[in-house]
């Protein structure tokens, strides 16, 4: 009899403690609460040393730039009131906001811009954003308290745009001489909200920030919690224990919208995923080939049927809510033409090339190649298909100027928001991204045009070209745009997700 | 008894030597570079070059592990690349969470495999053996990210009894430990079962019983205590899987715990806190190892240690 009194009193024990444990739910505590589940965990949060938008997005909560984009992708003043470019292009001059402070009570001035740029421009500080300035900015001058010189080292006319990439933050002087390397987890910023705790692994905590410039914030704090599950984030938005999720998956975005309680925001990002192409290979040097490729895909059918419509065709080169971009004409889904196209290049049937692609990295990117595979053994190429882990696949694009590769699948977010990021990285000569090897004399002349000239109608004008001549040159099969899912429960208003892949929490609030 | 606990203290020192090689270079035949994997894919090559330099990734093998090794002898695991912050505090804050997780996991597989298991013994091929061992096959076969979301979705968000999500509570680690522990429950009753029928069938059970004991002294006194020692062991064992089981669990209900930590930590070839979370694991493990092993003197008279 004791075995069973005793396993009565095992299960008695158990139910007492839950029924105690869950007596006492979550106490809200004093002032509004935003819960914010994100996916990854920011690395630091000193935007100067770091590549990832979870870091970014949370250095925007306490940190401002310059200049800023708005929802609708216009450069708008945040920290500089206005701002002019020399005629020749050689140096720009920035007019800076009155009577801001730091968190630590610190004054912004002309020469806390100088001291940040001059940091992310010391070579010696191995900074991950070093070489993003330091390929256009000479020197930084302080012309007097609130008026400050951007000298270039060539004529550079996207300097606003590239002041408003997250790396353009500007810190506290005085906090950078306390923390030095440290900056990174104790951020002090002018931004609405000031850094409170970060439990490595868990949680960043920010809080109002009082004496605030501008418009001031409405909740009191934000809990930024890593969540890596997606379904898990969509669980807390469910319970209320997150008032935020991002991202989440495509597969419960038609169930969120039909809830009551919350709801999905749907919005495209400037992010292109594409299929690149190693352009010295044969055949794939000759354009005809690469045209028919574009022929040959069903882009149409990935949108509709992979992408269950969280994605949208490309049609450009450059990512649409990108400044400069021109939608073109579609490569419409013609296998006949395409066949036609590769009999003329004298591609023969049965020709092997290789795709590779990741699994995982950016919205349904293996099932995507998948399908650009069976399209293109349609037309008679026999597709070797590797499917690579995310840091190996990095590595081993690295070594591609080596390397024998064909076909590969990658996305392109220019984070300036700019058609001279957006390009000149994937298509000039010798350029970082450009792992098609492409190297074209038009091309290359129009993206020097466009990044020396400071008229706004010439850049337009030369990035429409540049877009045109892409596109019937065809470096890459051109496949879709991205489109962002946040999930937010139906108390929260005033959540900015913007086309960069940036949530903005500045103006956030939330009904009880 | 202090003379081998001693003497099994000092073994450690080889074996975590054996592991921090091991780990070391096993993390190195990983293709992928971690200063790429911390810049992605629109830094530069000569950005990538720059930070590989900051992280000491240039210098030759032998003098990156002699300088892990050194930091080791003094307590200092090195920095973590993904963060810049010190391993050592990184795994202070999450090292705790999966400790309580599989102390909770072991809690519920010994508070529910052991007594199931007696009782299906005692009565063995009645529709309750057969019921409690049916359900023990499922326990077994359930997989825990999918036990995790259903435990979730009923606790949760329909009953609104218990979070989802992680937190410091012991509330926030009764489900993950509910679902990390139910499969090790079900082994559990299924051995117990198993070695308690073969005690229970042995001579000195019908011995004692043909004195003329009650039978609940037959099961616990002289059954029970025999059985136990397949049963300890596997407990031990358990307990290890359990550290390692915890990777699922914490993803699923979003918990700041190591094994989660360390997947991570591979993705992004964060080198020193890999190294340093499964030292933390296998010093972990030896250590569980050793108290199974002082538990089988303190339960079986016969095993003595010297």
């Amino acid at each position: 009899m004791t075995r069973n009194r005793a396993l009565a009193l095992i299960l008695i024990l158990a139910l007492a403690l839950i029924s105690v444990l869950s007596g006492c739910s979550g106490s809200g505590g004093g002032g509004k609460k935003i819960t914010f589940a994100l996916s990854v965990e920011p690395k630091k949060l000193d935007s100067q040393d770091v590549t990832d938008n979870p870091s970014y997005m949370v250095n925007a909560m306490m940190y401002e730039n310059l200049v800023t984009y708005n929802e609708k992708m216009e450069l708008v003043p945040q920290l500089a009131t206005k701002w002019e470019g020399a005629k020749d292009g050689m140096s720009w001059t920035f007019t800076l906001r009155q009577g801001v402070k730091f968190h630590d009570g610190t004054p912004f001035n002309a020469n806390a811009v100088k001291v940040s740029f001059d940091r992310i421009l010391n070579p010696d500080l191995k900074l991950a954003r070093y070489s993003l300035y330091n390929a256009f900015i000479k020197s930084v001058e302080v012309v007097n308290d609130y008026t400050v010189k951007f000298n270039m080292k060539f004529p550079f006319g996207a300097l606003p745009q590239n002041l408003a990439h997250p790396a353009g933050i500007i810190h506290s002087p005085a906090a950078l001489q306390k923390y030095g390397k440290d900056i990174a987890r104790n951020p002090v910023g002018t931004g609405p909200y000031k850094f409170k705790e970060w439990v490595s692994g868990d949680h960043i905590t920010v809080v109002k920030n009082t004496s605030y410039w501008g418009e001031k914030a409405k909740v009191d704090q934000i809990v930024v919690k890593v969540v890596p599950d997606a379904n898990s984030r969509v669980n807390m938005l469910e319970t209320g224990e997150a008032d935020v999720a991002y991202p989440v998956n495509a597969s419960d975005v038609a169930r969120l919208q039909k809830s009551d309680k919350v709801g999905v925001i749907v919005k495209p990002s400037n992010r292109i995923v594409y299929l690149g192409i190693n352009v010295t290979q044969k055949p794939f040097d000759n354009p005809k080939v690469r045209q028919a490729m574009n022929y040959a895909v069903n882009k149409k059918a990935i949108v509709d049927k992979i992408l269950l419509n969280l994605g949208e065709e490309q049609l450009s080169p450059l990512g649409p809510n990108n400044w400069g971009y021109v939608a073109q004409k579609p490569y419409e889904y013609n296998p006949d033409k395409a066949k036609q196209l590769l009999q003329e290049a004298g591609v023969k049937p049965g020709t092997k090339v290789t795709l590779w692609t990741p699994d995982g990295r950016y919205l349904m990117d293996r099932q995507v190649s998948e399908a650009v595979q069976a399209d293109l053994q349609a037309v008679g190429f026999q597709v070797e298909f590797k499917k690579w882990e995310w840091t190996t696949y990095l590595t081993e694009l690295d070594k591609l100027a080596k390397g024998n590769h064909q076909l590969f699948l990658l996305g392109w977010a220019p984070s300036t928001g700019d058609a001279d990021w957006g390009l000149r990285p994937l298509f000039q000569t010798g350029e970082t991204n450009n792992y098609a090897l492409y190297s074209n004399k038009t091309a290359d002349d129009l993206i020097k045009k466009g990044m020396s000239a400071t008229d706004e109608k010439e850049r337009l004008q030369t990035y429409a070209d540049l877009q045109k001549f892409l596109w019937e040159d065809a470096p890459m099969i051109f496949l879709y745009s991205v489109k962002q899912t946040v999930g937010v429960s139906k108390k929260v208003t005033g959540l900015v997700v913007h086309p960069l892949e940036m949530l903005y929490f500045d103006k956030i609030d939330k009904t009880k | 008894m202090t003379s081998y606990l001693l003497r099994r203290i000092l073994q450690l020192i080889p074996v975590l030597i054996g592991v921090s090689l091991v780990i070391f270079l096993l993390l190195r035949l990983i293709p992928g570079d971690p200063a790429r994997a911390f810049l992605g894919p629109d830094a530069t090559e000569q950005d990538v070059a720059m930070v590989r330099s900051r992280l000491g990734l240039d210098q030759p093998l032998v003098k990156q592990y002699a300088k892990f090794a050194w930091g080791l002898a003094r307590g200092d695991l090195g920095r973590s690349i993904r963060t810049d912050a010190r391993v050592t505090e990184e795994l202070k804050t999450r090292y705790p969470n999966t400790i309580k997780l599989t102390a909770m996991a072991a809690f519920f597989m010994v508070a529910i495999g052991l007594p199931v298991g007696i009782i299906s013994a005692t009565r063995p091929n009645s529709w309750l053996d057969n019921t409690t061992m049916v359900l023990a096959l499922g326990g077994v076969s359930v997989p825990v990210f999918w036990l995790g979301l259903m435990l979730i979705l009923l606790f949760s968000v329909k009953l609104h009894l218990l979070p989802s999500g992680g937190g410091d509570s012991i509330r926030h680690f009764i489900l993950p430990g509910l679902a990390l522990g139910l499969s090790s429950a079900a082994i559990l009753a299924r051995l117990t079962r198993s070695s308690m029928l073969e005690v229970v069938n042995q001579d000195y059970i019908r011995t004692a019983r043909a004195k003329g004991l009650m039978e609940k002294v037959v099961i616990n006194k002289h059954a029970l205590k025999n059985a136990l020692i397949p049963v300890v062991t596997i407990i031990g064992l358990e307990i290890g899987g359990l550290l390692a089981g915890a990777v699922l669990t914490e993803t699923v209900f979003a918990m700041n715990g190591l094994g989660r930590y360390i997947v991570l930590a591979i993705n992004e070839r964060d080198y020193p806190v890999v190294q340093g979370a499964v030292l933390l694991l296998s010093l972990s493990f030896v250590l569980v190892n050793m108290v199974v092993d002082v538990l089988y003197a303190l339960i079986d008279p016969r095993i003595r240690y010297r």
